[in-house]
């Protein structure tokens, strides 16, 4: 595959994959959240947080899909690997594990938008809650970044900025 | 510091006629948490004629204080009032024993209560006519189809009129059986409207037993006709001129709730208060022993406070009192319940300890620490300068505003103020002023490309320096953590816990780093071999002893549970990463549109989009950073040591937000028959 293919996908999986998994996540706690709104008013500020936590991964997604593109010169001027060499092809190729290793720990956002949504259902319940439900949360998101350690140091180190 | 409060047992026997007062002043300074007295087949206290009295005033005002709230005047203020709340006048009340209280409340509601369920009535019927109104003119709005004068649709007599709707696919065979079944002595008038049609049906009263059955089969629901004369649409005017004049009553009324609850709101509270706090001090009745003369209370006080407990209780009884404070003995480690003991400045942490679990008595507060690595932590997650200076900030205007209440809000401003400081720390470290930013603007000013803030390495192009950097911290800290876990254990006797589940990872850390920097001077390549080798034995071990036979899969798979343990540090640089990564995109997309000339277009949107965008990128990034540096905290760091399985101190106490009490020692009220 031509180098430019290689840079695309990792960019497109990185931000892509991540960005509709925390679609998915924020979409299962937004109707847990939409619920306890209706019991009571209250729960928004707490409900609205607790949603807001899956939406973490698009953001590494993201983050990712830049460093990809800064890396490749996509952004800022001038591709790097026009030329069909070897060293070319390799250091493309690191960049698409990259983008490739956070989109799919970016799937974590799914199980995340899970517990966020039983969080909210706890803290509409307890509002004392609130913070261990964050940090239960918070666990599923480990996983996505552990992704973003491996896709940094493959992009600074394997490629550079 | 690291340890909890000392606490002391306190068991009192006086007489029965001193419990009102005792069990006020033991309330109004909330120094002692009172625990059920142990004797079995001791008689118990149950709450007397008054506190059953103060029980259920306190129901009925705090139905009361709810109605007047809703008719307060709206109250201005927003940020400003969040940021600095008023401080709430507290009113004295000289308190001298319940039946005196009680005397007072009564009062007070004589003279309010009428009041208020006056104008709360006539509320409530105004709302219930007004809803009829509203029914009577969607009849009458249904019924204008007919337009000829109701009472004709009222009619009853030889003949009658019934008025109703039915759903229109019905209407064909109903008219069919009421024909049938009234042998064609009825007269069906149908209007349709949409779905439904509305229908008068004209028949003889003698028919009427006939006709009903028919009606009912198909759902014919009956329209009440309203009072009145004239045509619908002449009436429907009548009752919205009824319902105009009703609306205006119920803003009087709301006038005159709004009126009441201006006046009275700040008194109901305060009395509200009072009464609240007599049920809450009955509560303790039934844990109280008590024989026909004299009672008896045991329960848990801070040390320093024992002293003052004494003199007020041999005070208020003349001396008429025996009384005990004793050390815990090693049975009763479980039954003490936990005080955090720390200095000013490490206080408003112990929210976060709290929040995990308390220490048991014989263990360690680790709160001071906290204060530390979790601000640090939440730093060095953040790293940027400005954002750091924009939690400050905010963090700093919410400290002077709640230091007064010493509330929630006031203790977590006080964490993320310290935060704060880290963030600026490390962000200055390491050149991120919004991002790159700074180095942006100084390479456009000086026209050199390569023009960059001062820092230690860049981040993003040195990613391995900051991860190698996490990981020693880390190490750092689980060494911390097993440190204080072996030294706890040892202290309380637990040699064994010790040596097998702190020692052993304490070597192999101690191995680890001195591999890491003795790198090619075989002393130190040989002294961390043997460290790490005798921490591996001690820990295989430890799971031998506790585990038996599963210890051969236990070992395997708790080492790489340490080893996970400490990769987990990894969060702080990827999260220090992602901070400067959100504002390095927030930077190039306004580079991009900067250079937008047409009618100033790139630089008025560039500017919104860099101050929205970096905003943004704080709120975003601080919830991280909080989450995460709890996280390494609670699960790693705790996991060290810590059992959080310590009983909370609750002291018995009264709350006072809008009242002040003083407790006057009058003995002539306490006739012990309260």
């Amino acid at each position: 595959m031509e180098p430019i293919v290689y840079v695309s996908l990792g960019a497109a999986l990185a931000a892509g994959l991540a960005g509709a998994a925390s679609a998915f996540g924020v979409g299962v706690a937004g109707a847990a959240a939409a619920g306890a709104v209706a019991e009571d008013e209250k729960n928004f500020k707490n409900a609205l947080i607790l949603e807001g936590l899956p939406m973490t991964q698009s953001i590494y997604g993201l983050i990712t899909l830049f460093l990809i593109l800064l890396s490749a010169r996509i952004i800022g001027g001038g591709f790097r690997f026009t030329a069909n060499t070897p060293d070319n092809i390799v250091k493309s190729a690191i960049l698409f594990g990259a983008g490739l290793t956070v989109g799919l720990t970016g799937l974590s956002a799914i199980p995340q938008g899970i517990i966020a949504s039983a969080g909210i259902g706890a803290v509409a319940k307890n509002p004392k809650t609130f913070t261990q439900g964050i940090i239960f949360a918070a666990m599923a998101e480990t996983m996505a970044i552990f992704g973003l350690v491996g896709a940094l140091i493959m992009i600074a180190t394997g490629v550079g900025l | 510091m690291f340890r909890p409060t000392p606490m002391l047992k306190l068991e009192m026997i006086t007489l029965e006629r001193y419990r009102d007062s005792v069990l006020t002043y033991l309330h109004e300074m909330g120094a002692v948490e009172v625990r059920e007295v142990q004797v079995k087949e001791a008689q118990r206290d149950a709450p007397n004629e008054f506190y059953r009295k103060a029980a259920s005033y306190s129901i009925i005002m705090s139905r009361m204080a709810d109605f007047l709230r809703l008719h307060l005047p709206a109250k201005k203020g927003g940020i400003r009032e969040f940021i600095f709340p008023p401080e709430r006048k507290k009113r004295r009340y000289v308190y001298q024993g319940i039946e005196k209280l009680i005397d007072d409340v009564e009062a007070f509601l004589s003279e309010v209560e009428p009041e208020i369920r006056e104008v709360e009535g006539e509320i409530n019927s105004l709302n219930t006519e007004m809803e009829r109104i509203r029914s009577e003119i969607a009849a009458l709005e249904l019924l204008s189809e007919f337009d000829v004068d109701v009472s004709y649709l009222r009619h009853s007599g030889i003949a009658q009129v019934l008025v109703g709707k039915v759903e229109k696919i019905r209407y064909g065979s109903l008219e069919r059986e009421l024909l049938e079944a009234l042998g064609g002595r009825v007269v069906l008038v149908p209007k349709e409207r949409g779905d439904t049609v509305v229908l008068a049906v004209v028949l003889l009263t003698s028919d009427y037993e006939r006709a009903n059955p028919v009606l009912a089969k198909h759902s014919f629901e009956r329209i009440e006709i309203p009072e009145g004369e004239g045509r619908p649409y002449e009436l429907v005017r009548t009752y919205q001129n009824l319902l105009g004049r009703k609306e205006r009553e119920l803003e009087d009324a709301y006038g005159r709730a709004a009126e009441i609850a201006s006046e009275r709101y700040d008194d109901l509270r305060f009395y509200l208060e009072l009464v609240e706090n007599e049920r809450n001090k009955a509560s303790a009745l039934n844990m109280l022993a008590r024989t026909n003369m004299t009672f008896a209370l045991t329960g848990w006080l801070p040390e320093g406070e024992a002293k003052k407990v004494e003199e007020g209780v041999r005070k208020l009884t003349d001396g008429i009192v025996y009384l005990r404070f004793s050390r815990p003995s090693e049975e009763e480690l479980d039954e003490i319940p936990i005080k955090l003991n720390n200095p000013g400045w490490a206080r408003p942490f112990e929210m976060l300890t709290e929040m995990y679990g308390f220490p048991k008595y014989n263990e360690f507060d680790p709160t001071p620490i906290i204060a530390f690595t979790y601000s640090f932590f939440f730093g060095f997650m953040l790293t940027d300068f400005f954002y750091g200076m924009i939690v400050g900030i905010v963090a700093a205007l919410l400290v002077k505003g709640h230091k007064k209440f010493n509330d929630g809000t006031y203790r977590f401003a006080y964490t993320l103020l310290w935060s704060s400081l880290f963030t600026m720390t490390m962000g200055a470290l390491f050149g991120s002023y919004f991002g790159n930013a700074l180095d942006v603007v100084g390479q456009y000013l000086t026209g050199n490309p390569n023009f960059g803030m001062w820092r230690i390495t860049d981040p993003l192009r040195d990613p391995m320096f900051v991860l190698i950097l996490a990981l020693a911290i880390g190490l750092a800290h689980l060494f911390v953590g097993y440190t204080i876990g072996f030294i706890v254990k040892w202290k309380n006797g637990e040699r064994k816990g010790a040596l097998f589940d702190q020692l052993s990872w304490m070597l192999v850390i101690l191995g680890i780093v001195l591999f890491a920097t003795g790198k090619g001077v075989p002393a130190f390549v040989e002294s961390a071999e043997v460290l790490f080798g005798i921490g591996l034995t001690l820990f295989a071990i430890g799971e031998v002893v506790s585990n038996g036979g599963l210890a051969a899969l236990l070992i395997i798979s708790d080492f790489f549970g340490f080893v996970g343990t400490w990769l987990s540090y990894a969060r702080l640089m990827a999260l220090a990463l992602a901070t400067s990564g959100i504002a390095m995109v927030v930077n190039v997309l306004v580079q991009m549109i900067w250079g937008i000339k047409f009618l100033y277009i790139g630089p008025i949107t560039g500017v919104i989009l860099f101050f929205g965008g970096q905003f943004f990128s704080t709120a975003i990034n601080a919830l991280g950073a909080f989450v995460h540096s709890l996280r390494l905290q609670y699960v790693e760091f705790f996991g060290t040591f810590y059992s959080g399985d310590g009983r909370p101190f609750t002291p018995f106490m009264s709350r006072r937000e809008v009242s002040e009490v003083v407790v006057e020692s009058s003995r002539k009220n306490d006739s012990g028959g309260v």
